[in-house]
């Protein structure tokens, strides 16, 4: 099996989902636009409870029906700073049919994502969000059975196991870096994300690339893209259905190969999962691996795909930078970058930290309150979806200078502005759910910007910016055309 | 057995803290600080898991002397 596309129907492909993200993007643009001169009045979400000293937590549903749905998709930044200069970090909104608590600000990340009294679940938040498409995955549990299996997943991450995949992933990066071809015009989003359904392919699933791929790579895809539905239903032809789809398809194939995975002695993902026992000898059974698998590969595809893009664009439109980064690239004097030189780049740390913060790849975090309590002071009842958008919160003027400058000297030993807050910097969240591949997505990331330095030097021109629309994360979905010529070393 | 952290080390991933957060806390300077060195029995198997888990070995566990 391999989730690489042949090149062909990718351009095709590709081409038709641009221009249906274009134009659905538009067609939220104009909606928003609609709706401006809509006016609510700012009502409590519940009364605080007599006595209780706690705050109300104020907003207002918005326009009947869709409320915010359109705003929070079109353009997310604008409308979440507006919301939080009128109502401050913690304020209630409708999206998608529900009201809807949104928070902002470091403190109140602590409060949600630490969870020290357990009333925000995990598992009910996304799964009202992405539930048929990923249940049952790590981020989709709770508290004593969450920690149960996060226990045996960590088998598959521990430090010898990183540096296994490290060395499966560093040749077929630089095979597939080196061989690309510069153009005015090379799309770069679309390139990435293909090297990383190649490395997914071979160190998550330990699969060849074989002509088997087309149909995977969709399912995949519409996996990921059913929770991102606007209609909420099993419709015939709709993004959720085709979701669903591709849901069943991966079931089958994982199913499909355990038996082999657990014979055989593989150091990829898939086989280490099949077989990760903890001290105490727990295991997973096979529809527990399924649905692990399933999950990590959405928790770690689009997200490494966005960092490395975002980081790319950013070096695109600052040379200096780039050619800082380069110098330190050839400094190391290795074609590939190894798990131990991770350490030795600092400059590259800095600028992938600096993507991070300005483009979370998850750009929120649901949770679904199991019980009455409050956030920083304010009332919130139970059964109420709370979302934490670690995107906006990264560009508060509160914590960071210029918050929407690519400076990656603010994390330099000097400066160090993410140390204002422990929550300060959280694109990988917090808590008992904190991003289990937090340091694999950071290797995958920096190998794929070690190849592009040593190999090619790229630019975009004067004034471009990528379309941006709502994945997991900001993406780019123009592909993101860069002027891209191959350098001798 | 006691518990070692290397604070020199640690660049806070916080990977100990998600999977122990009572005893191993990441505060404010991102640099993680241990609730206490000795490891009970109990403990020990995930006080292991921690320790292996660390990307940048910012933890150890040593046989203290008899």
């Amino acid at each position: 099996m391999s989730l690489l596309l042949p090149n062909k129907t990718t351009t095709v492909s590709d081409t038709a989902r641009h221009l249906r993200t274009k134009l659905s993007w538009q067609v939220q643009r104009a909606g928003v636009k609609m709706l401006r001169r809509y006016h609510a009045e700012v009502t409590p979400l519940a009364e605080p409870p007599a006595g209780s000293g706690l705050k109300p937590t104020l907003g207002d549903y918005g326009p009947p029906g869709i409320g915010y749905t359109l705003h929070t998709l079109a353009d997310p930044m604008t409308f979440s700073r507006e919301r939080f200069e009128r109502l401050g970090p913690v304020s209630w909104l409708g999206v998608l049919g529900r009201q809807v608590v949104t928070v902002n600000g470091p403190e109140a990340f602590e409060e949600v994502l630490m969870d020290r009294k357990k009333v925000f679940s995990a598992q009910r938040g996304w799964e009202w969000l992405i539930g048929p498409f990923f249940h049952g995955g790590v981020l989709l549990r709770d508290f004593d059975d969450h920690m149960f299996h996060r226990r045996i997943l960590q088998q598959a991450f521990t430090r010898p196991r990183l540096v296994g995949y490290q060395d499966l992933t560093t040749p077929l990066l630089r095979r597939g870096i080196t061989s690309w071809q510069p153009a005015p015009d090379f799309h770069l989003h679309t390139a990435v994300k293909q090297l990383l359904l190649h490395q997914a392919t071979e160190v998550f699933v330990g699969a060849q690339l074989g002509p088997e791929s087309v149909a995977l790579a969709h399912a995949f895809d519409d996996a990921v893209h059913g929770g991102t539905a606007m209609v909420r239903a099993n419709v015939p032809g709709g993004v959720w259905a085709r979701g669903l789809r591709g849901r069943r398809k991966l079931e089958e194939y994982f199913r499909r190969e355990i038996d082999a995975k657990r014979a055989g002695d593989g150091a990829d993902l898939f086989s280490v999962l099949s077989k990760a026992t903890t001290d105490e000898g727990h295991t997973f059974t096979d529809e527990e691996v399924v649905q692990h698998m399933i999950f990590v590969m959405l928790a770690a595809h689009d997200t490494s795909t966005i960092a490395t893009s975002m980081l790319c664009y950013e070096l695109g439109r600052h040379p200096r930078w780039q050619e800082r980064l380069r110098e330190e690239a050839r400094a190391l004097g290795k074609d590939s970058l190894g798990y131990d030189d991770l350490d030795s780049m600092p400059l590259l740390d800095m600028a992938f930290k600096e993507a991070l913060r300005m483009y979370a790849p998850v750009a929120q975090q649901a949770r679904e309150t199991i019980a009455d309590t409050d956030i920083c002071g304010h009332f919130v009842p139970k059964g109420t979806l709370v979302m934490c958008g670690p995107y906006m919160m990264m560009r508060m003027a509160k914590c960071w200078s210029d918050p929407d400058e690519f400076d990656p000297e603010r994390f330099s030993p000097e400066r160090r502005e993410d140390k204002a807050h422990r929550f300060a910097w959280s694109p990988f969240g917090g808590g008992a759910h904190k991003c289990i591949g937090l340091y694999f997505g950071g290797m995958t990331v920096k190998a794929v910007l070690h190849q592009m330095l040593l190999n090619f030097r790229w630019s975009v021109p004067e004034g471009y910016e990528p379309l941006l629309v709502a994945g997991t994360g900001p993406t780019p979905a123009d592909g993101l055309p860069i002027r891209l010529e191959r350098i001798t070393r | 057995m006691k518990l070692i952290a290397d604070r020199n080390r640690c660049e806070g991933h916080g990977m100990c803290e998600a999977l122990a957060p009572d005893l191993f806390r990441v505060d404010d300077d991102g640099i993680v600080t241990i609730a206490t060195d000795a490891v009970a029995e109990a403990d020990r198997d995930l006080v292991e898991l921690a320790v292996d888990s660390c990307p940048v070995q910012a933890l150890s566990l040593v046989r203290e002397p008899a």
